[in-house]
C-alpha cells in the first residue's frame, strides 16, 4: 500500500533551511526514519543569508565550540575546520563563511546518506506563505508561486524577517545614497560611495562589521544608535562549568515570581556564577557607561588582560533565561527581557577582542567615532546627507541601516499557520514541545524550531539553542512514530 | 604529420597533448611570433614566406594543420590552403578574426549578430554614436583579451575610450588602426568550447563567466564555472552557437565561442576558432569533464572512433570546474600573497597556476591574460564552488589576496 502525507515520516517540509533547517535535517537523516524531505528555501539549503557574508572579518557571534548543528556532537565545526586545515580556537569567533561552508558540507553529506537509505530529498527554491490542514489529515504547505506541498509533517526553521530601518530613514527608501540592509556586504560596498563618509544606523554586531567592512575600503563612519552605545568586549564565550551552573539554576526558579523578585534572584544567581569563574570584583570588570570611545578602550584593555570573567557565564544566561522565562509567561517574559534588554545585548553579543582592536586602530586615525542618533536625517542637493545632532551637524554621502532584522511572526488564523504578515495577536507561542495548536486540542505534527519561537523562548537567534530545539522536536517525532530513543 | 600553427599561450598546451599521445608534430611558427621550446626531436619550422613554409610542410608529409593559437588562425588557413588539405573555409577566414566581419557573416547567412560599426576617426566615430543607443561598447577591431574594451554609459566616455585605444599597440603585438562600435548586449556572458569534424559540431565545455565592470567602464573577467546539464535556454544557446560555426565556416578542430544571453535570445561576442585560453593546465579540467579542450581535440585527429563515441554520448560531466582569474584590488608592487593559504582551504579548490610574481609588478591587473594567476576549483555542488568564489573574490577585492608595496603619498 502506498503511504499518504499522513503517514508519519513519508514526506517532512522543512521550512527554512539556514543553520536551523540543516540542523533539522540532518537529525532526520541521521535516524532515519523518515522517508522523504523537502526543503524549502529560496536560497541553497545551508547558504542562508545569516552567514551568507563573504568577507573574512564578518565573524560569528559565537564561537566555533558552540556553533554544531549537531547537538549530540558540540565540537562539529571544529571538527570540520581542522579536516581544512584552518587554524581554529574552540572558544574564538570564526568568520561566518566557515560557518556557512562547514552547513553546506555536512548537508551534502547527509543527502548522500539519506539517498544510501532510501530517503528521498528535495529542495524547492521558494518561500512558504502558510500552513494549512488537509483534508485527508496531512498538511498543505503554500508557496510564493502558488504551488502547494503535501507534507505529513512540517518543521518551520524560519530565520529572521525583514531588515528594521530606523525611523528616521523610512521616507528615504529607494534613495540611491541609502542602503536599507548591509547584506550582502558586497552590495552594500558597491552602493556606498567610494572613499566617502557613511552614516551606520546601529550599534551592534552588525553595525560594527559594517562599520568595520566600511573603513577597511577606505570610507570613514559615524556609528549611531539611539544609545550611542557599544557592546562590551569579550575574548570568548566558552561553555564552562560556571555557565552550567547559572543555567541549572536559572531553569530553577519559579514563574511565578514577582517582577523585583525575579530580577533580584536572576542578578545574585549572575554574580554568583561570575564569582565561581575569578572573584574579581564587578567594578574591575564592566566600565561604567560614559564616553563610547573610552569605554570601548577600557573593556579592550580588561579583555587584554583576561580581566572579563563575566564572559564565562554568558552561555548559561542564555540557556537559563531560555528555560526560566517560558515558565513566567508570555507577558512576563517579554516584561523581563525589556527591562534587562540593553543590558543583555550589550553582553551577550559582545564584540570580539579583534574586532575591537580594529574599532579603537579606526577611532584614532579619526575614520570612526560613536554617537547617539541624529535629531534628524535631511537629503542634500548633491545626492547626500545632512544629520544634525544638537550640537553639530555634518554631511555624509551614504547612509546605511544596520539595525538588526525584525523578528518573523509566524501565527495561526483559522486552520492556517501564517509565516508572514502582522497578527493582531501577537507572536505564536508554541507549546512546551515546540508544536503549533491549530485545532485545539487536537496535537499538530508541526513544529517551530529556531527563532520563529521567539514566542517562548526568548533568546532564540543562537545555533546552540535551535540545533537542541530541533533535537527536542526529533525526540518528539520519533516517539510519534513509535521509535525509541 | 600535424603542423600545429603557432604554438604559443594556451596551444602551448595544445602542443603537450599531442605530444603525450605521441604524436608526429612539426611546430610551425610565423613572422614575428617568437619560437618557443619544442620537446627533442621536433621538427620546428619558422617562416617568413608562407609558399616557401607549405613546400616544406608538403615534403615533411604534413597530413594536418592545425591552428594553436589566435595568433596561428590565418596563417593554419592559409597553409591548409596551399596545401590543400582539410580546413575551415578558406573563403570566411577574414571574418573568423575580423570581429566587424564576423558579425557581417552573421547577418548575410540570416544568424543574429551584434550590431557593429568601424571606426577610425573621431568623425567617424561622432557619427557612429549618433546611430547606436548607449550604453555601448568601444573595443580594438583586432585583439584579445579584454585589451583596451569598454562599456561606455555615454559620448564622453566613448571618446575617451576611442582615444585610448586607436594607434596603440595592442595585446597582439599590432597597431589598433581601427576601433569597433557595438551595441552593449544586456545578459549573462556564456562560453562553449567545440571540436568540430567534417562540419559536425561536438559540444566539449559550456560555462557561465562572471564579468564585473570597472568604474572606467572596463569589462573585468573574474571566473567562469562549468554547466553539468544543459536546461532548455542552454540547448538554445549552443544551438545557437552551432549555427554561428557554421555561418563563418569553422568546419575542423577547436573553437572557443564568447555568446551573451540577452532577453531576446543568444547573441555572439565572439568566435575564436582556436582552443580556449589562457592557461589549459589540463588536469582540472580533466577532474571535471574527463578531458580538456586540448586533448578533445587530440582525440579528434588521432582516434576519430572513441571521438564519435563521445559526440553520441552527450554532454554530462561529472562535475563543476570554475577557472577564476585571480586579481590586485590596485596597480602596485607584490609584496606577498597572504590570500594563498586561504585560497587552498576553500571547499571545491583544485590548483592554481601562473601566479604573480613577488616583488614584480601586479600584471595586466584588469585583462584576461591570467597573468596574475588562476585558480581552479573543481566540485560536484555549484553552490558550493560560488560560495568559495564570493569569499575569494570579496578577498581579492579588499586588497588582502595580494599584498602590495604601500603607496607614497
Amino acid at each position: 500500500m502506498r503511504l499518504s502525507s499522513t503517514t508519519p515520516g513519508e514526506q517532512v517540509v522543512i521550512i527554512g533551511c539556514g543553520m536551523t533547517g540543516v540542523s533539522a535535517y540532518l537529525q532526520l537523516v541521521r535516524h532515519g526514519v523518515v522517508r522523504g524531505v523537502t526543503l524549502i528555501d529560496p536560497h541553497e539549503p545551508g547558504f542562508g543569508p545569516a552567514f551568507g557574508s563573504a568577507h573574512v572579518h564578518a565573524l560569528c557571534n559565537t564561537p566555533a565550540g558552540d556553533t554544531s548543528l549537531l547537538p549530540d556532537r558540540p565540537d562539529d565545526l571544529c571538527d570540520y575546520l581542522r579536516g581544512r586545515g584552518w587554524p581554529h580556537d574552540r572558544a574564538a569567533f570564526v568568520p561566518r563563511f566557515q560557518a556557512a561552508q562547514y552547513a553546506r558540507t555536512r548537508f551534502l553529506e547527509h543527502r548522500r546518506t539519506a539517498q544510501a537509505r532510501g530517503i528521498t530529498t528535495r529542495h524547492v527554491r521558494d518561500r512558504a506563505l502558510r500552513v494549512t490542514v488537509g483534508p485527508g489529515g496531512g498538511y498543505l504547505v503554500h508557496l510564493a508561486s502558488g504551488d502547494v506541498l503535501p507534507a505529513s509533517e512540517v518543521l518551520v526553521c524560519v530565520g529572521l524577517g525583514e531588515p528594521i530601518v530606523p525611523m528616521l530613514m523610512t521616507p528615504y527608501v529607494g534613495h540611491p545614497a541609502f542602503v536599507p540592509t548591509p547584506y550582502p556586504a558586497a552590495a552594500m560596498l558597491r552602493q556606498a560611495q567610494p572613499g566617502g563618509d557613511v552614516l551606520v544606523l546601529g550599534s551592534r554586531l552588525s553595525a560594527i562589521e559594517t562599520a568595520l567592512l566600511l573603513i577597511d575600503s577606505g570610507r570613514r563612519v559615524v556609528i549611531s544608535s539611539p544609545s550611542g552605545e557599544l557592546p562590551a568586549v569579550r575574548t570568548r564565550l566558552a561553555r564552562t562549568e560556571p555557565a552550567a551552573w547559572l543555567a541549572a539554576q536559572l531553569g530553577r526558579l519559579a514563574g511565578d515570581l514577582p517582577d523585583p523578585a525575579m530580577d533580584r534572584a536572576a542578578a545574585r544567581l549572575l554574580v554568583r556564577a561570575i564569582r565561581r569563574v575569578r572573584p574579581l570584583a564587578l567594578r574591575h570588570q564592566i566600565v561604567q557607561a560614559g564616553d563610547p570611545h573610552e569605554r570601548l578602550r577600557r573593556e579592550t584593555a580588561l579583555a587584554e588582560t583576561d580581566d572579563t570573567p563575566w564572559q564565562d557565564v554568558v552561555a548559561g544566561v542564555i540557556d537559563g533565561l531560555n528555560e526560566w522565562l517560558p515558565q513566567a509567561g508570555p507577558a512576563r517574559a517579554a516584561a523581563f527581557m525589556k527591562r534587562h534588554r540593553s543590558l543583555i545585548s550589550r553582553y551577550v553579543s559582545a564584540i570580539p577582542l579583534g574586532s575591537a582592536r580594529r574599532l579603537l586602530d579606526a577611532i584614532d586615525a579619526g575614520r570612526l567615532t560613536v554617537r547617539t542618533y541624529p535629531a534628524g536625517v535631511e537629503p542634500t542637493a548633491d545626492g547626500g546627507w545632512t544629520a544634525t545632532w544638537d550640537d553639530t551637524s555634518r554631511r555624509f554621502d551614504t547612509v546605511v541601516a544596520a539595525a538588526g532584522n525584525h523578528k518573523r511572526t509566524v501565527h495561526v488564523d483559522g486552520d492556517a499557520l501564517h509565516l508572514d504578515g502582522t497578527p493582531a495577536t501577537g507572536p505564536l507561542r508554541p507549546a512546551a514541545d515546540l508544536r503549533v495548536v491549530i485545532r485545539p486540542p487536537a496535537r499538530e505534527r508541526i513544529w517551530l524550531v529556531g527563532p520563529s519561537t521567539h514566542g517562548r523562548s526568548p533568546i532564540t537567534n543562537y545555533l546552540h539553542a535551535a540545533a537542541g530545539q530541533a533535537g527536542t522536536v526529533f525526540v518528539n517525532f520519533l516517539d510519534q512514530v513509535g521509535v525509541s530513543v | 604529420m600535424i603542423a600545429l600553427v603557432n604554438p604559443v599561450s594556451s596551444g602551448a598546451e595544445l602542443a603537450r597533448a599531442f605530444h603525450e599521445r605521441g604524436a608526429a608534430c612539426v611546430h610551425v611558427y610565423g613572422p614575428g611570433v617568437p619560437v618557443g621550446p619544442a620537446p627533442a626531436g621536433v621538427r620546428v619550422v619558422a617562416y617568413t614566406d608562407v609558399t616557401a613554409a607549405a613546400r616544406q610542410l608538403r615534403a615533411l608529409g604534413v597530413s594536418v594543420v592545425v591552428a594553436a593559437s589566435e595568433f596561428g588562425v590565418r596563417p593554419a588557413d592559409e597553409l591548409a590552403r596551399l596545401l590543400e588539405l582539410p580546413g575551415n573555409d578558406y573563403a570566411l577566414s577574414a571574418a573568423r578574426r575580423d570581429k566587424s566581419l564576423m558579425m557581417d557573416r552573421l547577418r548575410q547567412q540570416g544568424v543574429r549578430a551584434t550590431r557593429t560599426a568601424i571606426v577610425r576617426t573621431t568623425a567617424e566615430l561622432d557619427r557612429a554614436l549618433a546611430d547606436f543607443p548607449f550604453p555601448l561598447v568601444i573595443k580594438p577591431r583586432d585583439s584579445a583579451g579584454s585589451d583596451g574594451c569598454r562599456v561606455c554609459a555615454g559620448p564622453e566616455q566613448a571618446r575617451a575610450a576611442f582615444a585610448q585605444v586607436i594607434d596603440e599597440r595592442n595585446l597582439m603585438g599590432r597597431t589598433n588602426d581601427a576601433v569597433l562600435v557595438q551595441e552593449y548586449l544586456d545578459g549573462p556572458q556564456f562560453i562553449v568550447n567545440t571540436v568540430s569534424v567534417g562540419g559536425r559540431h561536438t559540444l566539449g565545455e559550456l560555462y557561465a563567466a562572471r564579468i564585473d565592470r570597472q568604474a572606467g567602464g572596463a569589462p573585468v573577467f573574474r571566473h567562469m564555472i562549468s554547466a553539468r546539464t544543459l536546461d532548455g535556454p542552454d540547448k538554445e544557446l549552443v544551438g545557437y552557437v552551432f549555427d554561428c560555426l557554421d555561418a563563418l565556416g569553422v568546419s575542423e578542430g577547436a573553437a572557443h565561442t564568447e555568446v551573451r544571453r540577452t532577453p531576446d535570445g543568444p547573441c555572439l561576442v565572439e568566435v575564436n576558432a582556436r582552443v580556449m585560453g589562457p592557461c589549459l593546465a589540463p588536469d582540472a579540467y580533466f577532474a571535471a569533464f574527463g578531458y580538456s579542450h586540448q586533448h578533445l581535440v587530440v582525440e579528434s585527429m588521432l582516434d576519430p572512433a572513441a571521438f564519435a563515441l563521445r559526440d553520441a554520448a552527450g554532454y554530462g560531466p561529472d562535475r563543476h570546474v570554475a577557472k577564476v582569474f585571480l586579481r590586485a584590488h590596485r596597480d602596485g608592487v607584490i609584496r606577498a600573497a597572504p590570500g594563498l593559504d586561504l585560497l587552498r582551504r576553500l571547499p571545491g579548490f583544485h590548483s592554481v597556476a601562473r601566479l604573480a610574481g613577488i616583488g614584480g609588478p601586479v600584471p595586466d591587473r584588469l585583462l584576461t591574460t591570467g597573468a596574475s594567476g588562476i585558480a581552479f576549483f573543481v566540485h560536484e555542488d555549484p553552490a558550493t564552488i560560488e560560495n568559495a568564489l564570493r569569499v575569494l573574490h570579496e578577498l581579492e577585492d579588499a586588497g588582502q589576496f595580494y599584498q602590495l608595496e604601500p603607496v607614497d603619498r
